[in-house]
């Protein structure tokens, strides 16, 4: 995944783009990225691929069927239309528990061969074209929907696009003058996952977890949970960076997906922050249809917990990531109503703020969501027992005070130093930015190329 | 003109980050120096006479103490009661492809502890390229003063078949012969072995093979048609062969060490095998001079003057090409052993090593 084949098809595409310029013309630059796109896909996985055809398939039966002339085709309602859309993702997801061990041939787990790459995110792109196509009376022309199922930047894990967010680039868009900030978006992304999650996987999550979670010492517990949000954040977003800035080469703009989640002030504004597109497709097609129009607290409360429980299962059929969403749909809740009771008290509200101010419900928030990463990774027992053993902690010798508390220094450090960031980067002379990028490309081709350690796998490519 | 400047220094930090990392893992995964020299060919020595392991030298997973040796260093005299034990020969021996401490002595020295605890010392002789000739060589200059009780040789026919066939080397004078190994080696870039060692993993088998067909071709450019041995194994090198191995017979027996040589095991099953064969390309390319056919002819004469000469002399013959035969998860290329084929090959060795030195527990 995003190994040679995907360089390979950007050299081509950016090859035909310089030498044919008719390509870069609409219906043709579409119809082009498909045919490209299906080919790396072909690479990648070819029996998933003939999945996602059909379900692509089934997306534009169920939309011309809605036209008035139906033609020899047979025409879908879109109620079934999204159900056959979300049956394989639920028989994929619940294959495990209904047939284990899975079927494999020689140690092969076949599952892997033919349940799609990415089929979580291709069922919710393709349910979205067909509510937003009926809700906002959007035109979709075949092409168009090809392009939103099968273009190759995005496919394997976002960031979930739509029909009004995959947006091809403007007439100023040439590759050439792409090339460079497409290039440093896919460089932080690569450097994001290669150098710093992967690192982490392999020097701590791993031989930690090795022992089993009975074995570990109280800060070891009190760390972890900390270095899954940390592994899973450099994991996903740095794949969204090289999902953008593929795509920004390729001539399309595809929203963000991440925002310094962590810097987030309550778990609503992490929400918006963190998969920034999932949210949003819960929000808008799930939460707002459960709950409906001018829902009371308690319906909105009530739809919240739902559509987080079912964000979970969209992730795996499993007791832990249920429990991760219903964490989440509690906090979030909780943080309305406390939000909505200050808006009727200002006591209240100067109280919150007297006792928490900023770095406080930064902090309060972090806990919270580096608690819930616990169900997310471990089974529940596992986590419960992880998380009462992090309890125990109190010091004990040098290494075990100093790590947590070095962990603690660290985040609080990229919390001062965080809103800064960004500015001071771009006030840096261009010698000077170019330096720093050069020595990380080096950094970069090391670990790629050079070094021995285990390939990681992006980890949303498993949803 | 400024913009093209600007280009070439960001490749400058490019190349200079990749060879700070090369070093910093080094030194992290094998306690390399960070700056000193540091490579392969820096273990070597040549002494005048030939090439050696250069004492102190240490190299990723291979360590040479300060008698040139790879294993512990041996005392002067021999401890009472103690038999030791010495393995010579070429790579083979020298371990290329075995995890660290899986190499065929190191396997051998742990076999014999557990058998015998206390009882062998084994050290590993060998250098990589190591001919007959410069085993007796080193072992009447440097070898004999630890007093080995037995030596086990496994010798690398091959070598027979090279341009120039191994011939003893005489010293132009004493001062030309260094002994200490102490002549300090020029400070290598560690960055082109680190990429050429990335590029081999990489590449696919068959670039690697033509590029290896070509460098085959260059050698054999400028020499004529029957220059190369294509169905003829050339009988004088076969006598070669066999008149050193008597001469290392006679020349270590003559200080009442044991000796004991090893048949020659390779990954070939076929005699004719063609130079479609990966592995045959990348042995051939060490030796322009022969063919699959001359090679594996070579092989299989070689380890039948050995097991004659055992006939006739008081020489053991351990069968290492009979017990690690011919399974390709032995081989990790023509000839060098897999973690799997030495410790065969090390079963070998040591059920001999047992056999003319056998251990109870009153010992």
């Amino acid at each position: 995944m995003f190994g040679w084949e995907a360089v390979v098809g950007c050299i081509v595409a950016l090859t035909c783009f310089a030498f044919f310029p008719r390509i870069h013309l609409g219906e043709w630059k579409e119809w082009f990225l498909v045919v490209l796109s299906v080919v790396v896909l072909a690479f990648w996985q070819p029996a998933g691929l003939l999945i996602t055809v059909g379900m692509t398939a089934v997306a534009w039966l169920t939309i011309i069927g809605r036209e008035k002339e139906k033609g020899p085709f047979p025409c879908i309602p879109t109620s079934v239309g999204i159900i056959l859309l979300l049956a394989p993702l639920v028989i994929s997801k619940s294959l495990p528990w209904l047939i284990s061990p899975t079927p494999s041939v020689s140690g092969y787990d076949l599952t892997r061969w033919f349940v799609p790459l990415g089929l979580s995110f291709t069922s919710f792109r393709l349910i979205g074209v067909l509510l937003d196509s009926t809700a906002l009376k959007i035109p979709v022309s075949f092409s168009r929907l090809a392009l939103l199922s099968f273009f190759f930047p995005t496919f394997p894990s976002g960031p979930i696009t739509t029909l009004q967010s995959l947006k091809e680039l403007g007439n100023e868009y040439t590759w050439s003058s792409e090339l460079l900030p497409a290039g440093e978006r896919i460089l932080a992304g690569i450097a994001r996952k290669v150098l710093l999650a992967d690192t982490l996987k392999e020097f701590v999550i791993d031989p930690w977890l090795a022992q089993g979670v009975g074995q570990l010492e109280p800060f070891q517990c009190l760390v972890l949970p900390v270095v899954f949000g940390m592994y899973i954040y450099w994991d996903f977003a740095g794949y969204s960076d090289m999902a953008i800035g593929i795509a920004r080469l390729l001539g399309y703009r595809v929203p963000e997906n991440f925002n310094r989640p962590y810097m987030s002030r309550n778990l609503i504004d992490f929400w918006r922050r963190w998969h920034i597109t999932l949210s949003e497709w819960i929000r808008v097609r799930l939460m707002m249809k459960i709950a409906g129009r001018r829902a009371g607290i308690v319906k909105l409360s009530i739809a919240t917990i739902i559509s987080m429980s079912l964000c979970g299962l969209w992730h795996g059929f499993g007791w832990g990531y249920f429990l991760w969403g219903i964490w989440h749909g509690i906090g979030l809740v909780a943080v309305h109503l406390v939000g909505e009771a200050g808006k009727r008290s200002e006591r209240l509200r100067n109280a919150i703020r007297r006792t928490t101010g900023a770095f406080g419900s930064t902090f309060l928030t972090f806990i919270y969501v580096t608690i819930g990463w616990v169900w997310f990774f471990l089974p529940v027992r596992d986590g419960a027992a992880l998380i009462q053993r992090g309890m125990q902690w109190r010091g004990g010798d040098t290494v075990e005070f100093l790590v947590p508390v070095g962990v603690a220094a660290g985040l609080t450090a990229i919390y001062i130093a965080g809103n800064q960031g960004k500015h001071l980067w771009e006030r840096l002379p261009l010698p000077v930015r170019g330096t720093f990028l050069a020595g990380l490309l080096g950094l970069v081709v090391y670990a790629v190329l050079y070094r021995h350690g285990v390939k990681q796998e992006f980890i949303y490519t498993q949803f | 003109m400024k913009r093209y400047f600007r280009y070439l220094w960001y490749l400058i930090v490019i190349l200079l980050t990749l060879d700070l990392c090369v070093r910093a893992e080094s030194s992290l995964r094998w306690g390399a120096p960070f700056w000193g020299p540091y490579s392969f060919e820096g273990m070597m020595v040549d002494d005048g006479l030939g090439g050696r392991n250069r004492p102190f030298a240490r190299f990723e997973k291979w360590v040479i103490n300060g008698q040139g040796f790879q294993g512990p260093e041996l005392r002067i005299p021999k401890p009472e009661g103690v038999v030791r034990i010495g393995v010579a020969g070429a790579s083979e021996i020298f371990g290329l492809y075995e995890s660290p401490g899986c190499d065929l002595t190191s396997q051998v020295r742990k076999k014999l502890e557990r058998s015998a605890p206390g009882r062998f010392e084994v050290v590993n002789l060998a250098t990589p390229g190591m001919s007959i000739p410069r085993i007796i060589e080193l072992y009447e200059r440097l070898i004999r003063k630890f007093e080995f009780d037995a030596i086990v040789y496994y010798p690398s026919p091959a070598m027979y078949l090279d341009g120039q066939a191994p011939a003893f080397r005489k010293p132009i004078s004493r001062r030309t012969v260094n002994d200490t190994g102490s002549t300090p080696y020029a400070w290598d870039l560690r960055l082109p072995r680190k990429t050429w060692e990335m590029l081999r993993e990489r590449l696919p088998v068959r670039l690697q093979v033509e590029m290896k067909r070509y460098q085959i071709a260059r050698k054999r450019r400028n020499h004529p048609e029957n220059w190369v041995w294509e169905r003829h194994t050339p009988p004088e090198r076969v006598r070669l062969f066999h008149d050193h191995l008597l001469e290392l017979i006679n020349t270590f027996q003559e200080d009442a060490t044991r000796v004991m040589i090893a048949t020659h095991a390779n990954r070939f099953r076929n005699v004719s095998t063609d130079m479609n064969d990966p592995y045959m390309v990348g042995w051939i390319r060490f030796y322009p001079r022969a063919s699959g056919w001359s090679l594996l002819d070579m092989e299989e004469k070689a380890n039948l003057i050995i097991r004659e000469l055992a006939g006739n002399f008081p020489v053991t013959v351990v069968d290492v090409e009979k017990e690690v035969g011919k399974n390709l998860d032995h081989y990790a290329d023509f000839v060098h052993f897999t973690d799997s084929g030495a410790t065969l090959a090390a079963k070998a060795v040591t059920e001999s090593i047992l056999s003319l030195y056998p251990y109870t527990h009153s010992n």
